[in-house]
């Protein structure tokens, strides 16, 4: 699985918003700390058939030894304790020479009728470098590929090279218990069950995460979010090494570069600045005989960005039909609603009439698509 | 990312270089602000620097949130000069991950405006500036050597992978074959009489062929992909097969096809195992070192621990080394030298001191062996397909056992359930409700019993008031009498008490004290007098109260009220006894309707006058009571409850069996198939047949135990391996594309048996073997022990022969002496659907072999290397002797026989040809396994020249070795000779 979507999407995205000039956009790997922690956890587990009637008849019932446990329950004094140790073992019970007793847990156990097991439990936090500062939960989804490892390319995603960000701070195991003693922790992925955890290793892991600098500020997209990632824009404004190293200059030589880029790529091509200083390259329309996925989407270099266009407005629709009907198959795309958000962005972007539902039915009728019309077809209406 | 942390006595100097000015204080920040910056950086997260080693000269890159300043000493090397700025950008980022050094201090970095400036700050201000150069460049070349982070043991890994392919090739090749395979026709099914243990259905299907399916295999209906089952039984080309569910048998089509399916799950299983053990999951994390790096843990041998039963030395001191190992034992048992014996009570002993033990092994055979001989008091549970198991490891299984459990326990609890029926029916509801009545009756005719003697007792007073002041005086007057009766008696003890002690005195003090003896006897004396009167004045008071006391009374007494009264009080008493004895009658009701084991103990009685108990303990008594109905009818709630449960729970019933068990036993492939185990962990894992499992099977077991005891024979038979897997591990090790260790890796993977692998690897103290075998004779063990065990095998046996055909327990009756058309080996016939060789003239001389000598030998076997001569030998034994089940039994190849043991084997090689062709003959293993199953006598059966000229070497030393043993210290007859005695 790819750890981040490509690039052109988070462009797309920027693009697309109103009174938003985007100027560059940056392939980062955000560093982080990612925390180990052991806790324990009174883990309420099912009980079984024995061990329920053993406690309780320890318990209710005021038989005290496993001779009388069995002998009432008519069972063999071996079985019994063989029952008796387990439920020893998991702290239920205590014995003072034959006599058996119930533990607090094991008393606790049988009024919740649940048995409790003290169980230790390990997971992951993660936590910004630059500020110290915990994830929400957000981003511990399984979509968000956090890396053990600054790796400049990753698979899956073609064309970005991600600069590892470097970050001189030193943990301390104090943000840990910070964050536990917060009472919005859940919201940080801190279950309310754990208490006093222990931090049990720390080591360095980076997410993926692209920054688009725009006339008006940082914008950041990572796979936690479908649109933007308003937590990691708030990292961003309280770390100026980050943003110090981001130029916040339209670049001087795009046009220069784009104009060298069409005619190496295209031959030739139409090149005019947007009115957001967007760069747009316009071809014609049998340069997208051979597929139109690029068509009103961009092409990323370096940090800089061009969007590939054509004046013909019946292929930009076809194009557009071909790309709703793929989105509609994403993950994110997750009720009637959404699509049909997306649909309107969509509009906004190929500068067509936005499509609707019924339209790419037909336009999947007609081009033979009919298999991507199953999960469309399934979608609720509101998620 | 690799970051070394330097700290820097400091202080540092900063001198900008011309070229940097013309950045400095223009679009970078000032020098002073800059090294204010780098100031704050290093006395708080660290200052980020890096070593540029590319030039003649290295220099050093200081890095702010903004900026980045390019260093290099000044000619005295005391400071810094500033070469070049820059904006930071993403670039130093990058840098800065791979590598960075942290530059600490607690001093300050200094802006000076010229070199000169460095000098004088040391005359005027005393300040030596320090670059620290050497430091940082030692320290950054060291961070550099330092890898970034420690990969995963390289060797583990790729040993895991070379597993993990394997294990899916042949997961791969068994599916692909099946997959290609036509389904079995068959032409009929039919309902059978195979043992029902649940509603699931079994049927006959009579196929057109014979079969190619072992027992256990899983199959389903072509026609019906939903119908799945397993085959129970083969017989000729009839397959039994157990559904997985109750099946509508008019839904299974009268002829159809069945198409076995690949057993995936031991596959996943396996998988499963390795992946848990790449991510530290497994039980113990020592396997992959021994497998790989052949580190062992150091260990003590139980020393003083005894088997139940009597050992020799060897099986002693792998008892003992079994107790104490922590991590693999490997013991080698040649045959016949009790490894189940001692197998059993390793097992027993690691039971008895509380290590959950799991039993394991390669066939169902040697599993249920140990398991039937351990100590009854153990719990022990057996895993595993129900139809494999003999009846005795039946019971053990524990579906078995929860059957029998769940009966026992409806019938155990059926009395204690109807008795404390009654409980929950009322009765015991009742009598406490009858109780607390009587009780409040009680209580309330005591009260007024004390209201009545109250009442009395008030008018007693109000009628004798007038004569209180008297007896009131009457009293006072007796207290002080009895005070001044008292102090006289103290003065007049004091005084004669101090003349005795005068008297004491020696004579000198007497004489000078004596003069106070008058005085003192004086006052005694006058005390005494004193004292006299007191006791008279005490005497006259006394009878003056008497006599007061004794006037009230008879005033009271003659007062009507009061006698009314009286009478009152004495009718309240009889009210009140009358309760309490209801009381008491309620007691014993609620008593005797409780049952016996929460009864109380009864109230102790008073004491002879009265009523037994009194008020108070009735109450105590009630109290108990009640405690003890309460619990009683806790149990009836509970028993009532069990009752129910029980014949539902089967399932979590055998979980638990399994959990609290000490010994699980189960087949490896069980191990891995069953849902039972799917959590559990073991203390110790106890392998049987070791030789015969393959390291993927085996790491099944392992990988839940934190410790194993690993007993095989890797001179034995080897684990089996399909020819198709073989082949493709040929081509993978012959690609040139592929590395060519994961090539030998594979090959060692799959031809030695994980035993055999550890065996050779884990050093002295952790391999052992048993020595003595009390199988077969002596003259067939020292063959044995000299051809596969180094001649380390001992004997202990009575003897063997016992017929007059032989004149040794180890015998061969050549055919070298027929002619090579008669001697000679031939392909089966078309009619039978076998694969190999047969050898007429060795398959009749067999047969002349068992008709001669089961009279003396009626515990026989026949072992032969191909199908065709089972069929054929097994064909011409039913006609002679007419008992096809025996001979089925009895006639087979050498898998049939592992493990086993006969008084007669008869061996025949089969094969007998011109160029000394052997086949697969030539696996000595199987022959060592083919000639040790004897107990009394060995007869071998084959064409001595074709063998002493077999094709591989080994084999062909063997058998030359084993003529020539023959010859000097066994039998070696021709066949003539033996046609003739027989």
């Amino acid at each position: 699985m790819a750890a981040i979507y490509p690039v052109a999407r988070a462009v797309e995205h920027a693009a697309g918003l109103a009174g938003v000039q985007p100027l560059r956009v940056f392939a980062v790997l955000w560093p982080l700390w990612q925390v180990e922690i052991t806790a324990r956890v009174e883990d309420p587990a099912e009980y079984e058939l024995l061990d329920s009637f053993v406690t309780r008849a320890v318990g209710q019932a005021g038989l005290d030894t496993a001779a009388a446990v069995a002998g009432f329950l008519g069972l063999g004094e071996r079985t019994v304790r063989g029952c008796v140790q387990y439920l020893m073992t998991v702290g239920h019970l205590t014995a003072d020479g034959e006599r058996l007793e119930l533990t607090p847990r094991g008393l606790r156990s049988m009024h919740d009728g649940r048995r409790y097991e003290s169980k230790e439990v390990r997971q992951q936090l993660l936590f910004d470098r630059y500020t110290a500062g915990p994830f929400p939960r957000s981003h511990y989804a399984n979509a968000v590929t956090v890396l053990d490892r600054p790796e400049p390319s990753l698979d899956g995603v073609r064309g970005s090279r991600f600069t590892a960000l470097f970050a001189s701070t030193a943990f301390r195991p104090e943000i840990v218990d910070a964050l536990v003693r917060r009472p919005d922790r859940t919201g940080y992925n801190v279950p309310a069950e754990i208490d006093r955890p222990r931090v049990d290793g720390v080591r360095d892991a980076w997410l993926p995460a692209y920054l688009v600098r725009t006339g008006q500020g940082l914008l950041a997209y990572t796979a936690a979010s479908d649109g933007r990632d308003a937590f990691v824009e708030g990292l961003c404004r309280q770390a100026p090494e980050v943003t110090s190293a981001l130029p916040d200059t339209p670049p001087e030589d795009a046009e220069r570069r784009w104009e060298a880029w069409l005619r190496k790529e295209h031959g030739g091509g139409t090149l005019r600045r947007q009115p957001n200083g967007v760069w747009r390259g316009t071809l014609p329309a049998s340069a997208f005989a051979a597929g139109n996925r690029r068509l009103a989407s961009y092409v990323v270099h370096d940090e800089l960005f061009l969007q590939l266009w054509c004046d013909d407005r019946a292929l930009r629709r076809t194009a557009m039909r071909d790309r709703a009907l793929r989105i509609a198959q994403s993950r994110d795309v997750d009720s009637r609603a959404a699509l049909d958000r997306r649909l309107g962005d969509l509009g906004r972007q190929y500068e067509v009439e936005p499509s609707t539902v019924d339209d790419l039915r037909a336009h999947a009728g007609r081009t033979g698509q009919e298999d991507l019309l199953a999960r469309l077809e399934a979608l609720p209406a509101t998620s | 990312m690799t970051v070394v942390e330097v700290r820097l006595p400091g202080p540092l100097a900063l001198v900008p270089s011309q070229g940097a000015m013309r950045r400095l204080g223009h679009d970078l920040p000032d020098p002073v602000t800059l090294a204010a910056e780098l100031t704050r950086l290093s006395q708080r997260d660290g200052l980020p620097a890096r070593i540029d080693e590319s030039r003649s000269r290295p220099s050093l890159a200081v890095y702010t949130d903004s900026c980045v300043l390019w260093l290099g000493l000044t000619q005295n090397g005391d400071a810094y000069r500033i070469n070049g700025a820059a904006p930071k950008g993403l670039k130093d980022h990058a840098s800065l991950v791979k590598g960075a050094l942290l530059l600490r201090t607690g001093a300050a970095w200094w802006a000076l405006p010229d070199v000169a400036d460095v000098a004088r700050m040391r005359r005027e201000r005393g300040m030596t500036f320090d670059t620290s150069f050497s430091q940082l460049l030692a320290a950054w070349r060291a961070g550099l050597a330092v890898a970034a982070s420690p990969p995963a043991n390289p060797a583990h890994t790729r040993f895991l992978d070379v597993l993990t392919e394997v294990v899916e090739a042949g997961r791969e090749i068994d599916a692909a074959k099946l997959r290609d395979a036509e389904p079995l026709r068959y032409r009929q099914r039919a309902a059978t009489r195979e043992q029902r243990h649940s509603a699931r259905g079994v049927y006959d299907f009579t196929l057109l062929r014979r079969p190619d399916l072992v027992k256990g295999a899983v199959v389903r209906i072509e026609e019906r992909p939903a119908l799945r089952g397993r085959v129970v039984h083969i017989r000729d080309r009839t397959v039994t097969v157990r559904f997985e569910s109750t099946v509508d048998f008019p839904a299974i089509p009268p002829q159809g096809g069945l198409r076995p399916l690949p057993s995936d799950r031991v596959y996943t299983k396996q998988l499963e195992a390795i992946g848990a053990i790449r991510k530290g999951r497994a039980a113990t994390d020592r396997l992959l070192p021994m497998l790989v790096d052949g580190h062992v843990l150091p260990y003590q041998p139980e020393a003083h621990a005894r088997p139940a039963g009597v050992a020799d030395d060897e099986q002693l001191r792998v008892f003992r080394r079994a107790l104490g190992v922590r991590d693999a034992l490997l013991v080698l048992g040649p045959p016949g030298t009790g490894k189940t014996w001692t197998i059993g009570e390793i097992v027993a002993a690691c039971a008895a001191r509380g290590e959950r033990v799991l039993l394991t092994s390669h066939t169902n055979r040697a599993v249920d062996n140990v398991l039937e001989r351990l100590p009854p008091h153990l719990r022990a549970v057996r895993v595993g397909n129900e139809d494999a198991l003999t009846a005795g490891a039946r019971t053990y299984l524990a579906e078995t056992q929860v059957e029998a459990l769940r009966e026992e326990i409806l019938r155990r609890t059926e009395g204690a359930a109807a008795r404390l029926a009654g409980v929950a029916g009322g009765h015991v509801d009742r009598w406490s409700v009858h109780l607390t009545d009587r009780l409040a009756e009680a209580t309330s005719a005591e009260q007024a019993v004390t209201a009545a003697a109250g009442a009395r007792e008030h008018a007693v007073r109000r009628v004798t008031l007038p004569l209180r002041e008297r007896a009131e005086a009457a009293e006072q007057a007796v207290a002080r009498a009895e005070e001044a009766l008292e102090a006289a008696r103290r003065a007049e003890a004091t005084a004669r008490d101090r003349i005795t002690r005068i008297a004491s005195l020696p004579g000198l003090l007497r004489g000078v004290l004596g003069l106070l003896e008058r005085p003192l006897r004086r006052r005694a004396d006058r005390a005494a007098q004193v004292g006299a009167e007191a006791g008279a004045a005490l005497t006259r008071a006394r009878s003056e109260l008497a006599t007061a006391e004794g006037a009230a009374r008879v005033v009271a007494d003659g007062d009507p009220e009061v006698t009314r009264l009286g009478r009152v009080v004495t009718a309240a008493e009889r009210h009140r006894d009358e309760t309490l004895r209801r009381v008491e009658q309620a007691a014993a009701g609620l008593r005797s309707a409780l049952p016996a084991d929460v009864r109380p103990a009864p109230e102790p009685a008073q004491g002879p006058a009265g009523p037994a108990v009194d008020l108070a303990g009735r109450h105590r008594e009630a109290a108990a009571l009640a405690r003890a109905a309460a619990q009683s009818r806790a149990r009836a709630t509970l028993l009532a409850q069990w009752r129910d449960r029980v014949p539902t729970s089967g399932a979590s019933l055998q979980r638990e069996l399994v959990k609290y068990a000490d010994v699980v036993a189960a087949t490896c492939i069980g191990t891995a198939t069953t849902e039972l185990l799917a959590e559990l962990e073991f203390d110790v894992a106890v392998v049987d047949e070791a030789g015969q499992i393959s390291l993927p099977n085996l790491l099944v077991p392992l990988a839940r135990a934190r410790r194993a005891v690993l007993v095989g024979d890797h001179r034995q038979l080897p684990p089996f391996l399909d020819e198709d897997v073989r082949l493709w591990a040929q081509r993978r090790a012959a690609d040139p594309d592929a590395d060519p260790g994961t090539g030998a890796q594979i090959g060692d993977l799959l031809t030695r048996s994980g035993f055999e692998r550890l065996y050779g690897t884990l050093g002295e103290d952790h391999r052992d073997m048993l020595q003595l075998q009390r199988r077969m004779p002596e003259e067939l063990a020292t063959f044995v022990s000299r051809t596969f065990y180094n001649g380390r095998l001992r004997t202990r046996h009575p003897g063997g022969g016992g017929n007059p055909v032989f004149r040794s327990p180890f015998a061969m009756v050549t055919t070298a002496d027929r002619p090579a058309a008669e001697r000679g080996e031939r392909r089966p016939p078309k009619r039978a659907e076998s694969h190999g060789y047969v050898n007429p003239l060795e398959a009749g001389l067999i047969v002349e072999l068992v008709t001669g000598l089961t009279a003396w030998h009626p515990d026989w076997g026949v072992i032969l290397p191909y199908r065709a001569q089972v069929d054929l030998v097994r064909e011409l034994l039913d006609a002679r002797l007419g008992d096809p089940g025996r001979t089925a039994e009895c006639v087979g190849t050498v898998d049939a026989f592992q493990g086993g043991e006969r008084d007669l084997i008869i061996f025949g090689f089969v094969r007998s040809n011109d160029d000394g062709r052997v086949g697969f003959l030539d696996e000595l293993r199987r022959l060592n396994v083919a000639i040790s199953r004897a107990r009394r006598q060995l007869v071998l059966v084959g064409d001595t020249d074709t063998l002493e000229r077999a094709g591989d070497e080994k084999f062909r030393q063997v058998m030359q070795a084993m003529t020539a043993y023959l010859r000097h210290s066994g039998d070696l007859r021709t066949s003539a000779e033996i046609t003739a005695v027989l």
